[in-house]
């Protein structure tokens, strides 16, 4: 740990943290005394996933990206750090590994603390503690709301890759779209996607005001058959802009 | 070899049986058609206002993986 005394404008920064908030000054004064300062250049990493979770920083300026990799090497982006938030709070609750990387979207300062420091910290200042739990807390909501947005887009996905999957077997060409040709009700659908009636109810009601389907009473119409191909393929809609091949 | 011409109105399913060697054309270009639960009732004009394409260009990569020996595409 750096045992040198704070940087003036960095206790403003601290002050205006959620972390920090409600701290007394002297308190402050003493937190940001044992971080350690850390500058990372514009796309180098602060940490990688999976490296051992050894320090909690909270950011002062620039910006960081989150970012984990799929099994399948896709990199997604789980949220973007601004200055006076923390990030790697695992490392103060003792978990073994970062779940995420940290890059450095641009140039960054942030403070850091090791875990041993920041368990310390809490122990003292009891508010550190509670103020890191608001934090969490905002973050699981924050998570349920995606997570139940990517739910419901998964199973639109799913019902319309079984209406799709019925094409070959029991499509048949009509004026103005592709007929399923066969006794399919609601629930039928619900079944064939592992969701519920009102799901399907609400996702078709919604194609067929987007004018992608005309459902009746037990047949489905597909009007615009490609753009259920874009929802069950996840293309971008409109399609790709065309390479030069 | 078919011998019949490669026209607009024909269906991508069609395309695809009686010119295997048009496969890597819809790769290239991005396109869903290979294996696509709807290639029988879309025609290459559809797929060509899908996706936004220019349709001279996209029958003139499938005529020139055709019949490479012909005009190849621009």
């Amino acid at each position: 740990m750096s045992t040198a005394s704070p940087v003036p404008e960095d206790l403003t920064y601290l002050q205006t943290a959620r972390l920090f908030r409600e701290l007394p000054q002297a308190a402050l004064r003493e937190i940001a005394r044992v971080g350690r300062r850390r500058h990372v250049a514009t796309d180098a990493f602060f940490f990688h996933q999976g490296q051992p979770a050894a320090v909690l920083y909270v950011l002062l300026a620039g910006q960081v990206k989150m970012t984990q990799i799929t099994p399948e090497g896709q990199q997604i982006i789980l949220r973007v750090v601004s200055p006076g938030e923390m990030f790697g709070a695992v490392a103060a609750l003792g978990e073994a590994v970062y779940p995420a990387s940290a890059q450095a979207a641009d140039a960054c300062v942030a403070l850091g603390w090791d875990s041993a420091t920041i368990t310390n910290l809490m122990e003292r200042f009891p508010h550190l503690t509670i103020n890191a739990l608001g934090i969490v807390v905002a973050r699981v909501h924050e998570f349920q709301d995606r997570y139940r947005e990517l739910a419901t887009e998964r199973v639109e996905r799913r019902v319309a890759r079984a209406l799709l999957r019925l094409v070959p077997q029991v499509g048949r060409r009509v004026e103005g779209g592709v007929l399923l040709d066969l006794t399919l009700s609601r629930q039928d659908l619900a079944e064939m996607t592992g969701t519920t009636l009102f799901t399907v109810s609400r996702i078709l009601s919604r194609w067929e005001q987007a004018g992608l389907i005309e459902s009746g009473r037990e047949r489905v119409v597909l009007r615009r058959p490609h753009s259920l191909v874009e929802i069950a393929e996840d293309l971008p809609p409109g399609g790709p802009a065309a390479p030069d091949p | 070899m078919d011998q019949s011409p490669l026209t607009a109105d024909l269906t991508i399913a069609d395309v695809l049986e009686r010119w295997p060697q048009t496969v890597p054309v819809f790769l290239r270009y991005r396109l869903a058609c290979v294996g696509c639960p709807i290639a029988p009732f879309e025609q290459i004009a559809d797929i060509a206002s899908n996706y936004g394409l220019a349709l001279d260009r996209l029958l003139a990569a499938l005529q020139h993986a055709i019949l490479p020996s012909e005009e190849p595409a621009p």
